[in-house]
């Protein structure tokens, strides 16, 4: 089902945890909130829960308005940070708790949750305690124990947070397979920029209570508006320019033609380390610069100027430290910042 | 250098732990030392423990000890639990539960003698109004209770802290009524902490003689009342025996604490995540 939050306001003393924050999630999606830590994306998420309420502000799902309903009532569940497994149970008793609430014959939950445990494939391990098992296996029995109840939306909280970085991949394509073969609508948050493009369709990146760019993962990454969501998004060039047309500007690298309009006189446009070339034909090169620091990547150099830009190429040939090179910036990957 | 440190501090431990023990085991010694006088060693006997089992006023304190420390015990439990639970779940403004906080630790800190009087002070004053409390048992066990309730909800209120919210809260997730998350997560998991305040809570009740003093009945000795009035007539080997077995039990019941409180140990890893 969709989800949608309208001005939704919480307040915790003098903090404001959220700031008249809209949300709109379609049906069927895997929707990501991306932010570093107290932006707010959690209070969100457990708002949606209901395991906390809004100060004011409304949230419908599938056109109802559920602002008021207790979580227990909501078709929602919730794959927590910390697991929050119960300890005292076996996988099989987590597994079907949500199901024995709500009044599921035993053998009926006995069966969804093992058949559950499969999905996650996680098998063979139904009388075990959480606490004999290792992280990776109870974040699936966490997952199982949410996706059990076939809720209308489940919500991700740093699920991959504890997980090391190997399994973490491994486990970003499997949760993206689960999302897409049983067509439910996820939300995750996470401040990690790499798993949000990773998994989800859209992603809405927030900042101090507000959420400041909501689209398609590609666009947003390809076209951040702002700088906050350009740096949180790792973009690192930052120059500034000034007008001189509807789509040209000036930097002291020359004048550009952008691929969006400027709106204002004087502001910043950004292009990612990866979108620079360096280039060997002087009619390419739109500035030269010496090297600060040359960084081997494995698959890609990194360059550090001494202009203060990064530049990542793929070039065969090392480039060492001190060199001067010459950089070409391809101007349809220049991105116009509104703020 | 180091070495020597060390040593010294092994040393100063042991004599700490003499100084604790030896007052106990001489206690343990009398108890089976035949001369019923005196320093001297008469022989081995168990007869002290064998007369100890005879006399009727002993056994009598014994069964009103038992039945106070069982009864409040069971009461200031269950109270206590659902105290703690409500005052460290329910919602309440940082600075009432400051004070509600407060509240709670001010049994535990108030001097028995204090506690006790104004005990007597409540008693007497409710008998007035109501012709009911008569001194005796039944107001043994309330007073107990009055302060047993703060211990247990201390010890529950620790191990609540360490479960924290989150399993509670993904019960509710997980369609739980409150019902179920109280009966199904919140108990189960409490379990330790619910078992080490009942154990606490029986210990202080076996053991306290200021407010069993004082709101006691003229038929409602305790042990360790009945202990103080024989020790004014002097200290015999009865005394010694009697003292042995509240000892042993005692430690008994710290023994069966940390077991319980290691076994759930393990468990517990998994709760700090």
């Amino acid at each position: 089902m969709d989800l949608k939050a309208f001005a939704i306001w919480k307040r915790y003393g003098d903090l404001e945890a959220l700031k008249c924050v809209d949300l709109k999630v379609r049906a069927g999606e895997f929707f990501t909130l991306l932010g570093p830590s107290g932006c707010g994306k959690t209070t969100l998420l457990r708002i949606i829960a209901g395991l906390e309420m809004a100060d004011s502000g409304v949230v419908m799902l599938g056109g109802k308005p559920i602002t008021w309903m207790p979580a227990n009532e909501r078709p929602i569940n919730t794959v927590f940070q910390s697991y929050a497994l119960f300890p005292h149970l076996t996988v099989l008793e987590n597994v079907s708790f949500g199901l024995i609430s709500r009044k599921v014959a035993k053998a009926v939950a006995i069966a969804k949750a093992k058949e559950t445990l499969d999905l996650v494939q996680l098998n063979g391990f139904d009388d075990r305690k959480p606490h004999q098992m290792s992280g990776g296996q109870r974040q699936r029995v966490a997952l199982a124990r949410a996706l059990a109840n076939e809720p209308e939306l489940l919500l991700l909280d740093e699920p991959m947070s504890a997980l090391d970085a190997k399994l973490r991949i491994q486990v970003q394509i499997e949760l993206r397979q689960i999302q897409q073969r049983l067509g439910k609508t996820f939300i995750m948050v996470t401040h990690d920029q790499q798993e949000a493009l990773t998994v989800s369709d859209r992603m809405a990146v927030m900042n101090v209570g507000e959420v400041a760019q909501v689209g398609d993962v590609r666009e947003v990454y390809d076209r951040p508006r702002t700088r906050f969501v350009a740096d949180f998004l790792r973009t690192e060039n930052f120059i500034a320019a000034k007008r001189t047309g509807d789509h040209q500007v000036a930097t002291e690298f020359g004048e550009w033609t952008v691929p969006q309009e400027v709106p204002w006189e004087e502001g910043m446009v950004t292009v990612r380390p990866e979108n620079m070339r360096v280039t060997q034909s002087p009619e390419r090169c739109d500035f030269k610069a010496k090297v600060r620091t040359a960084l081997y990547r494995g698959c890609y150099q990194e360059l550090l100027l001494e202009n203060g830009l990064r530049v990542e190429t793929e070039s065969i040939r090392p480039i060492a430290s001190g060199e001067e090179v010459m950089v070409h910036v391809p101007k349809e990957s220049v991105v116009v910042l509104h703020g | 250098m180091k070495d020597r440190a060390k040593s010294a501090v092994s040393a100063i431990s042991v004599l700490i732990f003499c100084f604790l023990y030896i007052p106990l085991l001489c206690v343990a010694v009398f108890s089976v030392n035949a001369s019923k006088l005196g320093l001297e060693w008469g022989g081995f006997t168990w007869d002290w423990y064998i007369k100890l089992f005879h006399n009727e006023m002993i056994l009598n304190a014994a069964w009103n000890t038992l039945v106070l420390a069982v009864v409040s015990t069971l009461i200031s439990t269950i109270v206590g639990t659902f105290l703690a639970i409500g005052l460290y779940r329910f919602p309440w403004g940082k600075k009432v539960l400051g004070r509600l906080d407060l509240l709670l630790h001010l049994p535990v800190v108030t001097p028995d003698i204090i506690f006790a009087v104004a005990l007597v002070v409540a008693f007497s004053a409710l008998r007035a109004l109501t012709g009911l409390f008569e001194l005796g048992l039944g107001s043994m066990i309330m007073g107990h209770i009055t302060f047993q309730i703060a211990f247990v909800a201390l010890v529950i209120r620790g191990r609540l802290e360490l479960i924290g919210t989150d399993v509670e809260e993904a019960a509710y997730d997980l369609y739980a009524s409150h019902r179920r998350v109280l009966f199904k997560v919140l108990l189960p998991l409490l379990r330790p902490g619910i078992m080490a305040g009942a154990m606490l809570a029986f210990t202080l009740s076996l053991d306290d003689f200021v407010i069993s003093f004082f709101t006691a009945g003229p038929k409602s000795t305790t042990l360790p009342l009945f202990i103080y009035a024989s020790v004014k007539r002097g200290v015999t080997p009865e005394i010694h025996a009697l003292s042995t077995l509240v000892m042993i039990l005692t430690i008994l019941l710290v023994g069966l604490m940390q077991w319980i409180t290691n076994r759930s140990a393990s468990a517990d890893n998994s709760l700090s995540h």
